[in-house]
């Protein structure tokens, strides 16, 4: 076994300078090989970035570290113990925490019983006491330069502060590896930096990173050594100072940049279609006004929490809003509701597309007709082989890949549902789209897809509101952007002026 | 007018029960006798064993609606053992009855995912079919040993057994939900399953453990209630699920779950006593209090929605 | 690869909605096979005399159902609409005392609605909110009977909705039938229906396409509550006679038809037709033991298990499609 540990290891270290081995795992979903013969081996101390693309493996290989899929083939070592029959529970035993995005927290509890939950007892194991869990709790806190009041309820924390609570967790396992799957998220920057501090602290105390982000720049600032994941394998892994962001960048996504989105060519916009003033949401937006033009696509550029999806929301009624005025090409009109939207010719793309944007039970025909039930129906009857016409007709149009009008959305990829999602309110024949992450989850293929439709509409005089998480890509396809930070508008930008860091530097509110 | 609107939010229990307290004192002169408190006590002590053992189901996030066919059950099977065999098997077949309804219920909602009211309305209709297929059409079977009636109606410095038993339980529960470590699961079990399970907390037992507390509680409660009436009828307790659940939530138990606690649910109950003992002196019937007792869940459950919404809508 | 899947598709909603028409056939063979008088016109037109109440709940509870939601409180609405039709009839007439208890019927079904719309009710919610309301409800029947029972009306009218026949068929299958086409039809081909479908898929979705969910949630529970007005219309008028607790077990009978036709629980799926063959199922499950002589009573117990053990059957089918 040792001597095949040394064949396997690709950098010519002795085997035990590795904490982690991740040696050929292979996990196979129906129809999918989520991980195709993944390796990678973790030095002690250092901090190993992983980055990819959505649905390249990252997540699935988190879950099998978890014990939450079981990996098909394939060994996995720590410490040079091989785990088996992993559950969240002995990974943690052995000194491995994972910390997800969606905080696996207990909110109705308070933040000593959640770091130390199922381990509340310290004498026998009947009953709890308080006086030395809190003790600890506080104790383990301040080893990452928190202090907090660990009776309060986890419900009422931020979650840059959920975050140091699920990190102090780990600590009270004595974590020897901490995975944390994209950590930066939903942080602002101060707490991002804050954040930096934490692992540079825990680096120190000699704990082991796995860092997953699909931001560069994070990577390049913290990690040590990074892998590439595309489609299932790891593509490439070395000292990230070897790296270049291109070189990632063009690993990531298997093709070279420049084809990534499609040309926009039209400049000019004159006709207002849109006017939003003075608008304002309790706690969330203060006094917003803007314009959309005709045919023009209009980025909305924020960090998550600065109010983006609750200020389209308002716009289309879904969301109560305490004061501001909207024109519809140049009317005022009152929007209380979606209906009122609808009606007023606008559409919403909604960022939750299983949660907000389909009935994931039924067929593609019923979703694509949902947005037009009245206008097909004669007298309150539904005109059956009208809705398949329109459906079977969006389908070719958007070439979404299907067996049937009739299949269940269940079956689609993330790209195709989404391309069901406008086809419904394409055949609305809305005037103006409000698209909250409509790239988000879907691979690069549908992506290009996604961007020469919204293309084509404009062309076709609609215009379009466009969120996304990714700046590149609303740099990439916008006419004009707005940043948006902490709930106000933080800088306007024309397309020949817009530039990365200048928009970057006003989301995050500098 | 905020500030009165977010007293009432952050006390609203304790208004209501300044609110009724008065409103009883001024309807009699009787209120505050020694007599009408032990009554009240007493009234409050059988549903009561039943809203604290629903306590521990509510936290774990789920219901149990056949708690007063459980009830009938329990109450018809011990006395028509305590006539046969005595006390020590009755004892057996109660704990039994709470022990097997428990796990079937928590076989049902955990492992086969059925909805808990769905599944508990099955066990409700189910476990009161058997008690009448028990008595022979429905008679109510009378105990033929004496002390039977003392179990609950005995007393001790002029205070019945009963809510002596009432309170015991009350306090015990009490401590087992805030300092042990069985309790503390519980609450991480209702609040989050899936966190809870993969923080390696036995969610299937727990919840397992709850059911059954929560029917053996209920079977308890059987018993105490036919010792007190001396009589064991297949239709008795029709409303106990309601009235457990109209105290639990009234005492400010979420029903979504990972939060209460059994001093809540006493002071809830205590106000539902409180309001059926005013409705009694002042000679209302029985039907209206049905009525009120209805109202009342309704109007908690909502209250309870519609502040949640509204925290919601400012925090998310 | 595209027609073996379409098949394949075909096959599957075929599997859905005929497995428990299968179960009833195989029923009725078994029960007359058991029992000779099974089988006969006589006990046939019986059976359905029989469900043509549970059948109406069951039919009003299925929109509430399709449409996401829950509505305990059908069986003391049958109760007090049919004490309020028999004991109005000597003051007003028989067509305003059954106009009244069908307005009244209707409006329990929008006061429920209204209540679990303004606090944005989830099923859980919907479930506790129309418990509390069955026993509102059943309060109120008490204290307008002071508990007892009040005797049947004079008017022929009214007792051949529930004793007469046309032809040779009872008039109150012919309610239930007619009922139940026409419902049929307006939530399959219409496009009120389909907006209670997209509502009980994902209510959510739906608000955000532009559907009025608050309206249409509020309709099904008025729909229920109509429907359980008539079932105590035709209940009433074959005991001739009314009684408070009439109506008690109703709504547990109904959903388990419901749910034993095939009609899941989380909302958005399942027609009429469910309905119709679970109330079916039903009626000749009751009417074998009756035959066998096992008392009302003693019959919850089998079908306290049969609700039981058709949830686990629906949650295994959806367990085996694949859907969460």
């Amino acid at each position: 076994m040792a001597k095949l540990d040394n064949l396997l290891t690709p950098r010519g270290d002795t085997m035990c300078d590795y904490l982690l081995k991740i040696q050929n795992i292979t996990k196979k979903f129906p129809g999918v090989v989520a991980l195709d013969d993944v390796s990678l081996y973790i030095k002690k101390g250092e901090i190993f970035g992983i980055v990819g693309e959505n649905g390249a493996g990252k997540s699935t290989l988190m879950k099998i570290l978890y014990g939450v899929y079981k990996n098909d083939s394939g060994q996995i070592f720590l410490d040079g113990k091989e785990l088996k029959n992993l559950t969240p529970l002995i990974a943690q035993k052995m000194g491995m925490s994972i910390i997800f995005q969606e905080f696996n927290l207990l909110s109705t509890l308070s933040i000593s019983e959640n770091i130390f939950v199922n381990r509340l007892s310290f004498k026998n194991r009947i009953f709890v006491n308080w006086n030395v869990l809190n003790k600890r709790a506080e104790e383990l806190l301040e080893s990452i330069g928190y202090t907090m009041d660990v009776k309060r309820l986890v419900s009422s924390l931020s979650v840059a502060e959920k975050q140091m609570v699920e990190i102090a967790k780990a600590l009270s396992f004595n974590a020897k590896l901490i995975l944390m799957d994209e950590p930066s998220a939903t942080l602002t920057n101060k707490e991002l930096d804050k954040l930096f501090k934490v692992i540079e602290t825990l680096k120190k105390q000699k704990i082991t990173i796995i860092y997953i982000s699909h931001k560069l720049d994070e990577i390049f600032q913290i990690c040590d050594t990074t892998a590439i994941f595309r489609d299932g394998k790891v593509v490439d892994t070395k000292k990230t100072s070897l790296f270049t962001k291109n070189e990632i960048i063009q690993k990531m996504v298997g093709r070279t940049v420049e084809n990534e989105y499609p040309a926009r060519t039209k400049i000019n916009f004159d006709e207002e279609v849109l006017r939003v003033n003075n608008l304002a949401i309790k706690n969330k937006i203060n006094d917003i006004s803007f314009s959309l033009k005709k045919g023009e696509i209009l980025g909305i550029v924020g960090l998550v929490g600065s109010g983006r999806t609750e200020l389209v929301r308002a716009i289309f009624g879904a969301d109560k809003k305490i004061s501001g005025d909207i024109f519809i090409n140049g009317i005022k009109r009152s929007i209380k509701s979606p209906q009122d939207a609808i009606n007023l010719k606008i559409a919403l793309l909604t960022e939750d597309r299983r949660g907000q944007g389909l009935f994931i039970n039924y067929s593609i025909e019923k979703n694509i007709s949902s947005t037009i039930i009245k206008k097909i129906s004669k007298r309150m009857f539904i005109n059956t082989k009208l809705e398949t016409i329109i459906a079977k007709k969006a389908i070719s149009d958007l070439k979404i890949k299907c067996t049937s009008e009739k299949q269940t959305m269940l079956n689609l990829s993330g790209g195709n549902q989404q391309k069901v999602v406008l086809a419904k309110w394409l055949v609305s024949e809305p005037d103006i789209f409000i698209m909250d992450e409509p790239t988000r989850g879907i691979d690069v293929g549908a992506k290009y897809e996604i961007y020469v439709l919204m293309n084509s509409l404009t062309e076709k005089g609609k215009s379009i509101i466009f969120i996304s998480s990714e700046i590149q890509e609303v740099l990439a396809i916008s006419d004009r952007i707005i940043v948006l930070y902490g709930g106000k508008i933080n800088g306007e930008f024309q397309r020949e002026e817009i530039e990365n860091d200048k928009i970057m530097k006003h989301a995050i509110g500098q | 007018m905020k500030n009165i609107l977010n007293f009432i939010k952050s006390q609203k229990l304790l208004v209501v029960f300044i609110v009724i307290f008065l409103a009883s004192s001024f309807t009699t002169k009787y209120f505050f006798s020694f007599t009408n408190i032990i009554n009240l006590l007493t009234q409050v002590s059988t549903y009561g064993i039943v809203a604290i053992g629903m306590t521990f189901i509510v936290i774990t996030g789920e219901f149990d609606i056949s708690v007063g066919s459980v009830m009938a059950l329990s109450g018809v099977v011990v006395v028509s053992l305590i006539n046969s065999y005595g006390l020590a098997v009755a004892m057996l077949a109660l704990i039994a009855i709470g022990f097997i309804v428990g796990l079937i219920n928590s076989l049902l909602v955990i492992k086969v995912k059925i909805n808990s009211f769905i599944a508990t309305l099955g066990g409700m209709i189910f476990y009161r079919g058997i008690a009448f297929l028990i008595t022979k059409d429905g008679t109510p079977v009378l105990p033929k040993v004496e002390y039977y009636n003392k179990i609950s109606t005995g007393t001790l410095f002029n205070i019945p057994f009963l809510v002596y038993i009432f309170f015991i339980i009350v306090i015990i529960s009490e401590f087992i939900l805030k300092k042990t470590t069985f309790g503390r699961n519980i609450y991480s079990t209702g609040c989050n399953y899936e966190v809870a399970k993969f923080a390696g907390v036995n969610v299937v037992f727990y919840k397992t453990a709850a059911f059954i507390i929560c029917s053996t509680g209920a079977a308890l409660a059987g018993l105490l209630m036919s010792s007190r009436l001396n009589t064991a009828a297949p239709i008795a307790a029709d409303d106990a699920a309601l009235s457990a659940l109209s105290a639990v939530v009234l005492g400010g138990t979420s029903l979504s779950g990972g939060t209460g606690n059994a001093l809540k649910t006493l002071v809830g109950l205590m106000i539902l006593g409180l309001i059926v003992n005013a409705l009694n002196m002042v000679g209302i019937s029985s039907y209206i209090q049905l009525a009120i007792k209805g109202t009342l869940l309704i109007l908690f459950v909502s209250i309870e929605r519609y502040f949640q919404n509204r925290a919601q809508a400012v925090s998310s | 690869m595209n027609i073996k899947n379409n098949i394949k598709l075909y096959l599957n909603t075929i599997y859905r909605s005929y497995t428990m028409l299968l179960a009833l056939i195989i029923l009725i063979a078994l029960a007359s096979i058991l029992s000779h008088s099974f089988l006969t016109v006589q006990n046939i037109t019986n059976i359905f005399r029989q469900v043509s109440v549970m059948g109406c709940v069951a039919l009003g509870m299925s929109f509430v159902i399709i449409g996401g939601s829950f509505d305990m409180s059908v069986g003391s609405t049958v109760s007090l609409t049919g004490i309020l039709a028999i004991s109005l009839q000597p003051i007003v007439g028989v067509f305003w005392a059954m106009a009244i208890s069908l307005i009244v019927g209707v409006s329990i079904g929008l006061i429920n609605g209204t209540i679990i719309t303004s606090i944005n009710g989830t099923q859980g919610d919907s479930f506790i909110i129309t418990f509390g309301m069955l026993t509102v409800i059943q309060a109120v029947a008490l204290i307008i009977t002071k508990g007892f029972s009040v005797p049947g009306s004079n008017n022929k009218s009214y007792i051949f909705i529930g004793n007469g026949d046309i032809g040779v068929i009872p008039f109150s299958i012919i309610l239930f039938v007619v009922s139940a086409i026409i419902m049929q039809i307006f939530i399959t081909k219409t496009s009120h229906g389909r907006n209670i479908y997209y509502m009980g898929a994902n209510s959510e979705v739906a608000k955000l396409i532009g559907i009025k969910v608050k309206f249409y949630k509020i309709i099904t529970y008025m729909i229920s509550g109509a429907m359980a007005a008539v079932a105590g219309f035709i209940l009433t008028a074959r005991v001739n006679g009314a009684a408070p607790k009439a109506g008690v077990n109703l709504e547990f009978e109904a959903v388990t038809a419901i749910v034993v036709g095939g009609i899941g629980l989380k909302g958005g799926e399942g027609t009429l037709v469910n309905t119709i063959i679970g109330v079916l199922i039903m009626g000749v499950i009751s009417n074998a033991m009756n035959i066998i002589g096992i008392s009302s009573q003693n019959q919850l117990v089998v079908k306290g298990i049969i609700l039981i053990a058709a949830v686990c059957v629906d949650i295994r089918k959806k367990g085996i499609m694949g859907e969460g």
